[in-house]
């Protein structure tokens, strides 16, 4: 099935209200949301005439000790106001007591009378041994999920934005540090869906994002991806203290993997998935993203690598 | 013809970047050698990158060598007894001399020579223009004049002349005679301006490109970066022999200068006649790339300083300054007419001499 073949344009700000009025009060402080709707918000919430193309619009529950009663209290009160289950195959219908965690469906749930866009409940990994995807069950009203949950998600716990609506959205920096460090190499695993009839790498799409990230950061504030080392070095010694130092060496390596000259195919997939998700407003060339690329590398890879470097401090 | 990649760095060679690569051939440029040491360091580093697994030929290109046929096969035999066979085998050597093509051990397949082509016409734009040597010291001459006058320094010694210019006595009299409807000449054998030349000065302006080696970088990102994010840069890696021309220095002497913004940065490289690394440029912004086109707008233009002393003013402790009259060209080249009288008118020694 083609997923985001029909993503349309949303308006970020429309939707992060939408989302933060459905969500009983009391839980708001708890979500945290990541991935093109966050970085849409913050780069042009404010401007109604750019928008986003996007489906899904991922919620993260932090911190993980308040993950069950957050999910639990967030997902029954959409059930009761007729959010309804989004009809993905098998993973479509929830589970039980007897289904395994690891194959509990998360909770992905679209707004009453509306098919454009719907909200994934995630939750934060238990510490920074937690290596692969994990599943918390969630029991509600509707069954069994799961609340999963991956490696780097945590980095967009560190310093998150509030909104006026009560919700927080990931920052920018963190998301493109997640991305970079989820993907070290351009892996062979793709997309389940078509993005805009093209089969595209995981890889490329997410790299993109850091490309495009990056580009909006720079369109908003010249030479702001100078201060992203610090701000990731930060981020990297309170999410990963025991690791930081090993994994700031792999920040770039799936990125200059991207820019190398024989891989110009997949910085194509990168720049489609760019043109067809954050920077549907205005399409970027494949010169441009490769220019981001290297000043991306330049201005906060290179530094990050050489504060990982530095003494202990 | 795979399309070429200039400037490349190659695998497990640490510092070594190759002219160009086309597929897996890589390719060094030698311009005009006439040092056979230059060709055997060459030779040895072919023989160093052919070590590199994605490399399966090397060619070194020699554009009009000074160095005779016999002599090149003697040191590609003396190449031979060093290297290993195994890498000696694909390592050639590829010759323009007067525009034709010849090769060691075989001249290049007529396929080749597109590629080696190209390759030339990126190594030649790359190097600063040269200009005749005569009247690039007579407008360095001229340069050095107008700068004496402007910051009203009075006389300057014949002697000063040829040191601070590089040239020798019969050219800088050669260089006097011509504008001696401008001097004052002193019983001591020193000059000065009087006015002034406004005739040698449209005369410097019309060819300043070529005597100043003028290239020009434009944006190619759609996203450009400022003159002042440029500079904050450069400061951070000041490669040697550098200063900061243009508006960014007219502002410095003149700080009413009347001129919001720095529509590009101008840079002045105090280069003598040796061709200049400009790799910088990369780190610099990616997004740079060499322009010839007069109708787009550079980001960035860097003018060579070839005279003996390059005139620069100290700076912040990180780079220094051009000195005026650079940043005088600097404002006419960018069109910026009325601002360069205005620049020029104020300076106190110039009030009223100088239109």
């Amino acid at each position: 099935m083609s997923r985001e073949a029909s993503a349309k344009l949303i308006s970020p700000s429309a939707v992060l209200k939408r989302i933060a009025t459905a969500i009983p009060q009391d839980f708001r402080r708890n979500i945290i949301v990541v991935g093109s709707l966050a970085a849409g918000y913050h780069y042009f919430g404010d401007d109604p005439k750019l928008q986003v193309r996007t489906k899904d619009v991922d919620c993260l529950i932090s911190p993980r000790v308040r993950a069950i009663p957050t999910g639990q209290a967030v997902a029954d009160r959409l059930f009761a106001e007729n959010w309804q289950l989004r009809a993905e195959g098998s993973w479509g219908k929830p589970g039980d007591a007897q289904t395994p965690e690891n194959q509990l469906p998360v909770v992905r749930l679209h707004p009453p009378g509306s098919q454009d866009w719907f909200i994934e409940l995630l939750t934060v990994p238990e510490s920074e041994n937690d290596l692969d995807r994990r599943d918390l069950r969630l029991i509600t009203a509707k069954g069994h999920f799961s609340l999963c949950s991956f490696r780097f998600l945590s980095l967009a716990e560190f310093e998150p934005i509030r909104t006026p609506f009560g919700i927080a959205i990931a920052r920018p920096e963190t998301m493109a540090l997640a991305n970079l460090l989820h993907h070290p190499l351009i892996g062979r695993e793709t997309m389940s869906g078509l993005i805009a009839g093209r089969r595209v790498k995981r890889a490329n799409k997410d790299l993109g994002r850091v490309l495009a990230l990056a580009r909006l950061a720079e369109g908003r504030q010249e030479d702001s991806l100078l201060r992203w080392p610090e701000f990731w070095a930060n981020a990297l010694r309170r999410h990963f203290p025991s690791h930081w130092r090993e994994l700031a060496p792999r920040v770039g390596a799936g990125l200059r993997q991207l820019l190398r000259p024989e891989n110009e195919a997949d910085l194509e997939e990168a720049r489609h998935t760019c043109e067809n998700g954050l920077l549907a407003s205005q399409a970027p060339s494949l010169r441009l993203l490769e220019v981001t690329g290297h000043r991306l590398l330049q201005d906060a890879i290179e530094p990050l690598e050489k504060i990982s470097r530095s003494p202990l401090k | 013809m795979n399309k070429i990649q200039f400037e490349r760095p190659i695998e497990n060679f640490p510092g070594f970047v190759a002219d160009a690569v086309e597929g897996d051939t890589l390719y060094q440029v030698l311009m005009e050698s006439r040092d056979a040491r230059r060709l055997r360091a060459a030779l040895m580093e072919m023989g160093r990158a052919a070590t590199s697994a994605k490399v399966r030929r090397v060619v070194l290109v020699l554009e009009e060598p000074a160095i005779t046929e016999s002599r090149l096969r003697e040191e590609w035999q003396g190449a031979g007894m060093v290297i290993r066979p195994e890498l000696f085998k694909r390592l050639a050597l590829a010759i323009r001399q007067s525009g034709k093509w010849s090769g060691i051990p075989v001249s290049p397949h007529t396929k080749e020579i597109p590629v080696l082509e190209e390759i030339l016409r990126h190594e030649i734009s790359r190097r600063p223009a040269p200009a005749g040597r005569n009247s690039e010291a007579h407008y360095e001459i001229l340069r050095i004049l107008i700068h004496q006058w402007m910051l009203g320094r009075g006389p300057l010694a014949i002697n000063s002349l040829m040191k601070i210019s590089g040239a020798s006595h019969p050219t800088v009299s050669r260089s006097l005679e011509r504008l001696k409807h401008y001097l004052k000449r002193h019983s001591d054998r020193s000059v000065e301006l009087r006015i002034f030349p406004r005739d040698e000065w449209a005369r410097l302006l019309a060819v300043s490109d070529d005597v100043r080696g003028t290239i020009r970088f434009a944006d190619r990102s759609g996203q450009p970066r400022s003159a002042e994010s440029l500079l904050r840069r450069l400061r951070q890696y000041p490669p040697q022999g550098l200063a900061v021309g243009g508006v960014l220095a007219a502002k410095h002497y003149q700080p009413a200068f009347d001129l919001v913004g720095n529509p590009r940065l101008d840079l002045c490289i105090h280069s003598g006649r040796k061709a200049m690394d400009l790799s910088w440029i990369k780190r610099l912004d990616p997004g740079l790339e060499r322009t010839t086109r007069r109708d787009e707008s550079p980001t960035l233009v860097i003018h060579f300083i070839r005279r003996a002393e390059s005139l620069f003013q100290p700076g912040d402790g990180v780079l220094p300054w051009a000195d005026p009259v650079e940043c005088l060209l600097d404002l006419h080249e960018a069109g910026l007419e009325s601002q360069a009288l205005e620049f020029l008118n104020s300076f106190p020694a110039t009030q009223g001499l100088a239109v």
